[in-house]
């Protein structure tokens, strides 16, 4: 996969812990669906243009298949994301409301 | 059925919670089919009275006024908490003038942009921006102890310009500028102004349920609606008839953006001056 660097996306996180959804993700349709996206190559990396504007990995865009299709609850989502810790000490997560 | 409640079913993201699946209503509500029948007939019914008062004010016996929120923005979230850059970080950025393809013009055009659309953002609300100039020179596309490198790219026209969100990994503190940037009839600082608002955390305003369908579509997952919908939103796209190429930072983007940075910094120490 794609993304590998000093601080591991989300995904990547999320896709090490869930590895019947990744390996769910190596299917055909995932493929093709990766294949039919537009992508650019930055530095070595190929990351999908999402949104007009936005660059994502391949980990990235599979966690984003699987949400879209319904792969993975977001019940599940949320309970990783509470348990990821980012290294990244510039930012800070406030409450919503 | 009416309508709107087609319209809803066929546009939403849906999302499966034990074995059902739920509509995302206004980015953060979830809706089982009956429920967003109940929320379609409720919109259109506002949609009516809404109408309704337009007609009197235009008759001139009314000055009806629906309340509506004046907020704007939507925030990029993880596990329901709004991502956003620490209080008091400098966002340093240096702008690598090798990679402007040789064009010292073009390296110019983005450094003045960059400056002004910075500049409206510190206006907007909390932040602090920095040029860190004598980095520019420097070999290569690393950020050299700047928080974010802003670089040409050239993605064959796939973008104008695209950024990063303050949750990214560290690598992915870049803001690509491709050749198309130059020629674009977009506002050139309006861009930036818009890749900025990523920077900042924001999401694309046109994907939420209110914007024209024939607006890009993108998942709301990880996301906090600040405001009530606003098509003139420095984050919306030129779609389906709103938004403009100006890219201009709307009021309501100034009331989400300090929901989530505060006032900008001069008024605060403006207000500590007279304290």
């Amino acid at each position: 996969m794609n993304g590998s660097g000093p601080a591991p996306t989300f995904a990547r996180f999320a896709l090490g812990r869930l590895a019947w959804l990744a390996e769910r993700l190596r299917k055909p349709d995932v493929t093709e669906w990766l294949n039919s996206q537009p992508k650019v190559n930055v530095d070595g990396t190929t990351m999908w243009v999402v949104g007009g504007d936005q660059l994502i990995d391949e980990d990235e865009a599979k966690l984003s298949y699987a949400r879209s299709n319904g792969l993975v609850d977001e019940q599940t989502v949320s309970r990783l994301q509470a348990e990821y810790r980012p290294d990244n000490p510039d930012v800070i997560a406030i409450d919503a409301d | 059925m009416g309508e709107l409640y087609s319209l809803l079913k066929s546009k939403l993201n849906t999302v499966q919670v034990e074995g059902e699946t739920l509509y995302v209503a206004e980015g953060d509500t979830l809706l089982n089919d009956e429920q967003l029948q109940i929320y379609a007939e409720v919109r259109e019914q506002e949609n009516k009275a809404r109408e309704a008062a337009k007609k009197a004010d235009a008759a001139g016996f009314g000055t009806v006024r629906l309340e509506e929120a004046p907020r704007g923005l939507i925030a990029s979230t993880r596990n329901g908490k709004i991502v956003r850059w620490k209080p008091g970080a400098v966002l340093g950025y240096r702008v690598a003038r090798a990679t402007f393809a040789g064009s010292d013009a073009h390296y110019q055009l983005v450094v003045d942009s960059m400056h002004a659309a910075t500049a409206e953002w510190e206006q907007s609300c909390g932040v602090n921006f920095e040029h860190l100039s004598a980095l520019d020179d420097r070999a290569g596309t690393a950020l050299e102890g700047a928080l974010f490198v802003v670089r040409e790219f050239d993605a064959a026209g796939k973008f104008i310009a695209s950024s990063f969100f303050p949750s990214d990994p560290v690598d992915r503190r870049r803001v690509l500028i491709d050749p198309s940037y130059y020629t674009t009839s977009f506002d050139k600082v309006g861009v930036l102004r818009h890749e900025l608002g990523h920077v900042l955390g924001f999401r694309h305003e046109h994907i939420r349920n209110e914007a024209p369908p024939v607006c890009p579509n993108e998942p709301l997952w990880d996301t906090k609606v600040l405001t009530s919908y606003d098509p003139t939103s420095v984050m919306h796209y030129f779609c389906g008839g709103v938004g403009t190429n100006a890219l201009k930072i709307s009021p309501l983007d100034r009331k989400g953006a300090q929901q989530v940075y505060g006032p900008p910094l001069a008024a605060a120490a403006l207000v500590d001056t007279a304290a």
